[in-house]
């Protein structure tokens, strides 16, 4: 029993010592200035925006992406997965104004869900990347041409990554604390792991990919709940590399309420639990670079949970008087450094991207205390849906994120 | 600027509190360690940009953090007061930080409006749409200069008509093609509270205002799909229009 509770310590140690490096790595590398020398030729881009009752955002939406500033050629496709609001009226008034705005009606497949939509999206057009963005998306003007600009100069890149940024974050606490968690991910997850080790991770929006290693890849898997994740890991085992664009970002709308936000969260949970489950059997999961994302992956989602699992039950055991082995390690100390390295990367994320306000300190301050718990909450929510859905040879539906109007009432 | 005062005094406030405590609850050689850590950040502050020193700064505090491992006797009251030291440490030390951030931004804001009067002491022209005071302050300018010369100016407004969904998508297209239409080193551009682009161009006649509006059109058609353009101008000499309330004296040459 001793020997399990320092292979846990252990554990924690080395996670600990993982996320210090890793958000040194990604501030060094987010401190990097932009390269904005223009190509020599600039390839054809298809941007793909897959749509299922878009009304309340869509003309926003739409507005910045006919601003979107890019010197070859550049198209946008509404993907409509039939879709019983506006949408298609929205759509179809840009689509009368502008020549490089199409709206498209997917038809009925048999997997509903983004995956489904965008493998019709690439059948049906031609250029040489696509770039997706979800439907409530506001890109800044440069960030398509920012993306290819990195893809067309890094060797071996099979696409490019952009950076998502949160445009209702002052809305209420819950909005600034997904904002707060979104900069910290993206320093870490994306910046970091990228500086350290090549890593890229598709975001699902305000990314590019060229239409031939997608095809190599073999398009999108159309049961993937977390069809960034799992195509990442795919590009990953054919070598290919996925650079991080910060400087290409978009603006998105995040989840106003809890039960939103428990919704959204759990379909990624699964999404990534089905990841983890495919790479359990897959031996291509874990070549080369793809190796980091399996790791962090199974680290994540069944090392941390089951050695958390098993302190808490210490933890417990302890607290109603139950006899155990005494051991000789700092816990006080372990647990002030878990707040310490938390809390730095988000610090972190806050000086890089220029919100370190009084509010946002003190928000930043109470979230491994609050936000970062529910995060466990969740695991054990989708792992239990997961696991019944398995077990009753079910596939788990599509859900799409709820959008807000600007002048919501909460 | 007193809410900055007000800010900055509150920071040192801060500093000092921190530091008095840091220095009341440490002793022997960490006292020492924590000194040499601060005076070197100080040191560090002067030489680096606020972004950089940000990543000294967190390395500090990460290093110091995990090095307090091999500090404690692990006894409850010994890894309560090392906590209270690093909690100190790595306030003061974040302070000092946010100290020399604030200055380095002053001094940033200060060559940039330096920078940005010298500009405007060329009386040149703008590709960025104006505010209406900034418009009719810089053809002013602009004005004492052409009639010294004896050349003539001339005002275009431009009328978007466009649909309500893509209004506002619309008029931004128009606006970004319009302010890379003109020429950057001599035209001002701004839009009114109707909505219409006033554009002045120096020392531009007829042929001129030809030219641009060529330019303008070509750049559009590709990418409208209307027929018939949803953008018509009006052209005007200067003479014919009243700068003051920005609107004409006499009627426009319609297109």
């Amino acid at each position: 029993m001793i020997y399990l509770l320092y292979v846990i310590m252990a554990f924690f140690w080395l996670m600990l010592i993982y996320y210090s490096v890793l958000t040194l790595a990604g501030v060094y590398r987010r401190l990097k200035k932009v390269d904005d020398q223009p190509l020599a030729l600039y390839p054809s881009v298809a941007v793909l925006i897959p749509c299922y009752n878009e009304g309340v955002v869509l003309k926003e939406t739409l507005e910045a992406m006919s601003q979107l500033n890019y010197p070859g050629e550049l198209n946008i496709y509404v993907l409509d997965d039939q879709s019983t609001d506006n949408t298609k009226a929205i759509a179809q008034a840009f689509m009368t104004t502008f020549s490089f705005i199409h709206y498209l009606l997917v038809p009925v497949t048999k997997h509903k869900g983004k995956s489904s939509v965008l493998n019709y999206g690439i059948a049906v057009t031609t250029s040489e990347y696509f770039c997706v963005f979800d439907g409530d998306n506001q890109p800044e003007p440069n960030s398509v041409m920012r993306l290819v600009h990195e893809a067309e100069r890094t060797k071996k890149a099979g696409g490019a990554v952009g950076y998502v940024k949160t445009f209702n974050q002052s809305k209420n606490l819950l909005t600034r604390m997904i904002g707060l968690e979104f900069q910290v991910f993206q320093l870490l997850m994306q910046s970091g792991r990228y500086q350290l080790f090549k890593t890229g991770a598709l975001a699902g929006t305000n990314m590019l990919l060229k239409r031939s290693v997608l095809a190599e890849a073999g398009g999108y898997d159309p049961v993937a709940l977390a069809e960034d994740a799992e195509l990442t890991v795919r590009i990953a085992a054919l070598g290919y590399l996925l650079p991080v664009v910060h400087h290409s970002r978009t603006w998105e709308q995040e989840p106003e309420q809890l039960r939103a936000l428990i919704k959204q969260r759990t379909r990624w949970l699964s999404g990534n639990l089905y990841l983890l489950e495919k790479s359990l059997y897959q031996f291509k999961f874990w070549k080369g670079r793809t190796f980091v994302h399996s790791m962090q992956h199974i680290l994540t989602y069944l090392v941390f949970i089951v050695f958390l699992a098993i302190s808490n039950v210490w933890f417990i055991l302890g607290l109603i008087g139950y006899p155990l082995p005494v051991v000789g390690t700092p816990l006080l100390l372990i647990w002030f450094l878990s707040y310490v390295v938390y809390t730095a990367q988000i610090i972190s994320a806050m000086v890089l991207e220029s919100t370190l306000t009084p509010r946002n300190v003190a928000v930043g301050m109470i979230m491994y205390f609050t936000y970062a718990q529910l995060f466990l909450i969740l695991l054990f929510k989708s792992l239990f849906q997961y696991i019944t859905s398995r077990l009753r040879r079910k596939t788990i539906q599509w859900d799409k994120t709820k959008r807000y109007n600007k002048g919501d009432v909460q | 600027m007193y809410k900055q005062h007000r800010l900055i005094s509150l920071i040192l406030t801060f500093l000092l509190m921190t530091l008095v405590g840091l220095f009341r609850y440490s002793s022997g050689y960490l006292a020492q360690i924590d000194l040499i850590i601060i005076i070197g950040v100080i040191i560090l502050s002067l030489f680096l940009s606020w972004r950089q020193l940000f990543l000294v700064a967190l390395m500090i505090i990460l290093v110091v953090g995990f090095s307090l491992i091999f500090l404690t006797d692990q006894t409850f009251s010994n890894q309560f007061d090392l906590i209270q030291e690093h909690v100190l440490l790595s306030a003061t030390i974040l302070l000092i930080w946010v100290i020399s951030a604030v200055v380095k931004q002053r001094e940033k804001r200060y060559f940039e409006q330096a920078l940005r009067l010298k500009t405007l002491e060329k009386f040149q022209g703008t590709t960025e749409l104006l505010t209406e005071a900034e418009f009719k302050s810089r053809v002013h300018l602009i004005q004492s200069g052409t009639s010294r010369r004896q050349e003539h100016n001339t005002v275009v407004i431009v009328n978007v008509h466009s649909k309500t969904f893509t209004k506002n998508a619309m008029h931004h297209y128009i606006s970004d093609v319009l302010q890379h239409t003109i020429r950057e080193e001599y035209d001002l551009i701004m839009r009114n509270h109707a909505g219409h682009y006033i554009i002045f161009l120096q020392n531009a006649n007829k042929a001129g205002v030809e030219k641009v509006a060529e330019r303008f059109f070509a750049a559009i058609r590709p990418h409208l799909n209307e027929i018939d353009l949803p953008v018509t101008y009006t052209c005007y000499g200067e003479e014919d229009f009243d700068f003051d309330t920005l609107t004409p004296i006499k009627v426009g040459d319609d297109r």
